[in-house]
Order: structure tokens, then sequence, then C-alpha cells
């Protein structure tokens, strides 16, 4: 019999505990029992939503303590648990600096580290879509620009037909 | 500043005029150094009054008569430095920064910063390397180097660029002042750079768009989009020109985000940018790239009209 090519881990399952991998591996497909233990078990929901989101924050920005604040992944336990009939969330955030990440050599967007302090804001809704375990992440990423000092360019892309033109042909045909 | 701004790059009839005004004899442009370098040590405005005496009676303006949509030159005026440079009339008439200051500066969006130094100091510095003012050879010279104008938008902030060259084989060169300026209030941009429209600001308001007032072209369509209206002139014989190079059309159009290795134009790719939120996989967590621009179709070679932004080709308003 031929070996099974090894497979390569995704990032969650490198940040999760050895020992529960399989668990939510296995029922990410059929995930009631999953989101049942979620919802019962804040701490397991905590380490999933962290799992999530850590790995790809700390390519991006290093865990770095800033004003008196440490570094790294937290959670709100005010604002994490069940939602609804099926659901449970967790409000987390994670402090770092835009700085160059001296692992793998990648920041965030490939932009030039900027050395800037940074606060990701985030909320993630774990529960079962179409059947199949996904999570919702609500990021505050103008927030997170911001912070960058990254800014919108503010003008506003219109066609270069009259008004009036526009509204012709934005008709759907028949109408 | 024309009848807006439906292009990134303009000079327009306001700046064409202040052009008309501040180039001319080496006379002209020390009257007007002089103009600046007084405005600088009272620390005042009085430059755009007194920098260039005739620039505000420039038939070009509006004369406030019913019938006349021109703006008139006080409005103009009044405009900038109201808009610009964020400032305001004292009960005496006097101008200066608007107290207590605003969050942001005039009408520029999402900045606040000293827009009417930075010009008054860009002008100045214009003005003396016009002159050669301190050069041992050209400080002497008749003719001054002639000054141009040019409004660029967006950028995060207000700066001036002044750019000068000597042009090879000859006694001149040429000073270029970028106004380079954050978005503004009502800022739009037209997707397109071709004119579809006779005016550049449709009835009933709007947004400003390209139009096919004068001198507007798009190089080697013939003939001319508005029937019967003869070419100006040969493109490469006009004394002024401004052309934008780019795609005819320009679309927004989704991809999934770096690191993910998949590529596409579909629909999928592009709910993920329009809803960042999800849902999503485990781990499957990008970037927001905001709106992401697909230049479509040929590339086109277009004049605005001055209405729109550029210039005519004789220089005239």
């Amino acid at each position: 019999m031929p070996e099974e090519p090894e497979r390569t881990p995704a990032p969650w399952e490198l940040d999760f505990p050895p020992e529960e991998v399989e668990f939510v591996r296995s029922r990410l497909d059929d995930p009631a029992e999953l989101i049942a233990r979620l919802r019962r078990e804040g701490d397991f929901a905590i380490e999933l939503a962290r799992a999530d989101t850590r790995p790809i924050l700390v390519s991006w920005f290093r865990q770095m303590g800033i004003e008196r604040r440490e570094g790294g992944w937290s959670h709100d336990p005010e604002r994490t648990g069940p939602i609804g009939p099926s659901a449970v969330g967790v409000e987390w955030n994670w402090v770092g600096k835009h700085d160059e990440n001296d692992k793998e050599g990648r920041t965030f967007n490939d932009i030039a580290p900027s050395g800037r302090s940074v606060t990701v804001h985030g909320f993630t809704l774990m529960g079962a879509e179409d059947g199949r375990f996904m999570v919702r992440r609500y990021i505050d990423w103008a927030g997170l620009f911001a912070q960058l000092g990254l800014s919108l360019n503010w003008r506003t892309p219109v066609a270069s037909e009259p008004p009036d033109r526009d509204a012709t042909e934005d008709e759907e045909p028949g109408a | 500043m024309g009848d807006g701004m439906p292009y990134h790059l303009e000079k327009g009839p306001l700046l064409r005029i202040f052009e008309g005004h501040l180039n001319g004899d080496r006379a002209k442009l020390e009257a007007a150094l002089g103009a600046f370098e007084t405005a600088e040590s009272d620390d005042s405005v009085e430059w755009l009054f007194a920098g260039s005496p005739e620039l505000w009676n420039d038939p070009a303006f509006g004369t406030g008569d019913p019938g006349d949509r021109r703006p008139t030159a006080d409005q103009m005026r009044r405009r900038v430095l109201t808009e610009w440079f964020g400032y305001e009339e004292d009960a005496a008439g006097k101008w200066g920064p608007k107290q207590p200051p605003d969050p942001t500066t005039g009408y520029w969006i999402g900045y606040r910063g000293d827009v009417h130094r930075i010009v008054r100091t860009a002008m100045k510095w214009a003005l003396k390397l016009a002159l050669g003012t301190g050069s041992d050879d050209r400080s002497r010279q008749p003719q001054p180097w002639p000054i141009e104008l040019f409004w660029k938008c967006p950028a995060p902030w207000f700066e001036a660029w002044v750019v000068s060259r000597r042009v090879p084989r000859t006694d001149m060169g040429l000073v270029t002042v970028f106004l380079v300026s954050p978005s503004h209030e009502g800022a739009s941009v037209a997707e397109s750079p071709i004119a579809h429209s006779p005016v550049a600001t449709p009835p009933g308001g709007g947004h400003p768009i390209p139009s096919t007032e004068d001198d507007y072209e798009l190089l080697g369509e013939h003939p001319h989009p508005i029937p019967g209206r003869p070419r100006v002139k040969n493109p490469v014989d006009r004394d002024f020109a401004t052309w934008v190079v780019t795609h005819k059309q320009h679309r927004i159009f989704g991809h999934v985000g770096r690191g993910t290795g998949a590529r596409g134009n579909g629909a999928a790719e592009l709910d993920r940018e329009n809803y960042t939120a999800g849902p999503r996989e485990l781990s499957d967590l990008t970037i927001p790239q905001l709106a992401r621009w697909e230049g479509r179709d040929e590339i086109v070679v277009v004049a605005p009209s001055m209405a729109a932004g550029g210039v005519k080709h004789d220089g005239k308003v």
C-alpha cells in the first residue's frame, strides 16, 4: 500500500491543543457536536477563536506590549459566549507592533514596517452554515488601517456619462 | 479649478488665469516676488490680492450678471481662501486662519495643515527660480523662465512641488508647480477619460464629468465627436496641451487576496471583497484590499476640455 502523503496542517491546528485538533477536524462537515461543545465550554470556544486568528495576526504584527498593555491575543469575557440557538461568539483583540516579523520576514500586506503600535479589535462568530462549520470575523479593519496611517482617497469613482444616461444604462432590459 | 475635477490632474481655467498673470517680463515677476516677500514678513495672505494686480480683473471671470454662469473673481478668491486655506474674514475684512480651528482645514477631507503657507512658500520659491534670483548668470537675464501650475488630487496630505529645468541649447527653462492635495468634499473622479457630455457640469448639478467643451480631443478619433465642430488644431501643433494616457474604462474587480494562491474575476471573489466578515473556513483570514480597479479596453490619449481641467490649445481662457 502506498503511503498517504503527509497533510500540511492548517495554521489553526498549529495553535490549538494537539489533543483537540482531531475532534474539531472530524466535525467540520457535521458540526452539531462541535458547536454544542463550544457553547458549553467557554474556554474551548476561546481557544478555537484564538487559534483561528492568532497565527495570521502574528505573521502581520509582531507580538509586543504597548503602553503598559500586554502584547498578543486576548479575549473579553464580558462579550464572549453562546449567541442565539446555535452559535457562539468571542470578542478579542490583538496587541502588537507593525514591525518586520522576525521569523518569516513578513508584515501586514507586505507594506513597509512602520513601527506603529496596533490593536486589532475583532469579534468571531462560530456556527454552522449550510451544514458546515464556518466562522464570521467582524474585524475593525478601518480602525486598523487608521492606526497604520493608511487613508482612503475619498474620490468617488463615477461614470463619465451625464447622470440621465447613467440611469438609462442601469435599467434592466425590459424594465 | 474648473467646473469640478473629473480627472486626477488639472490645470483648468483658474490656474490658467493665474499662470497668465503670473508670467511676464522680469519687472512683473519681481513685483510679484516682492508681494510674496511682504506677505511672508507680514504673515498675511495679501499676496493673493496684490501679487498680480490685474489678476482679479481678468475678463474670464463672470460679471455677476443674471445669465452669466461663470463664477466672479470675488467668488473664486473667496473659494481659494475658505476652501483651500481654511481662512475666514474678520469684521475688518482681514483674512486669517479660522478661530478656533476646525478639525480639518478648509474643504479637505482627513487633513489639517497650513495650506496657505505651503502655497505661499512654493510660489515665492517658483518666482525666485523663474527669475534666477541669486544666480550669477541668470539674475541679469531680461526674460524670466515661465511658470506653470497643476493641481494633483488626491494625496494623504498637502504638498507643493516646484520643479525646474533648463531647456538645453537655450537660455530658457521652465518652472512647474504641482499643488498636490488631499481629496475634498464632494470630490469624484470619472472612471473613463472619454467625454460624452457637452458640459463638465451637467444641468441640475451633480458631479463633474469629462466634457467635449474646448479643447477636448480623443487622439485618433476623427471627425470630432461634436458634429460640425472642426478639430481645433493638429494635436502636435498645440501651443498648450495636457494629455491623459490611460485605459478607456476602469471597473472594480475582485480577486482572492494575497497568500491564497488563487486569483480570478468571479462573483465569489468580489463577494469576499464586499463582505469581509465571511462566512469563512478556519484560518481563511485575508486583508481587505478595498476596491480593486482594473483598466479595461484600449489605451487612449485624451486632452480634457478646459472646463474639465484641461487647457485650451492656445492657452486662452
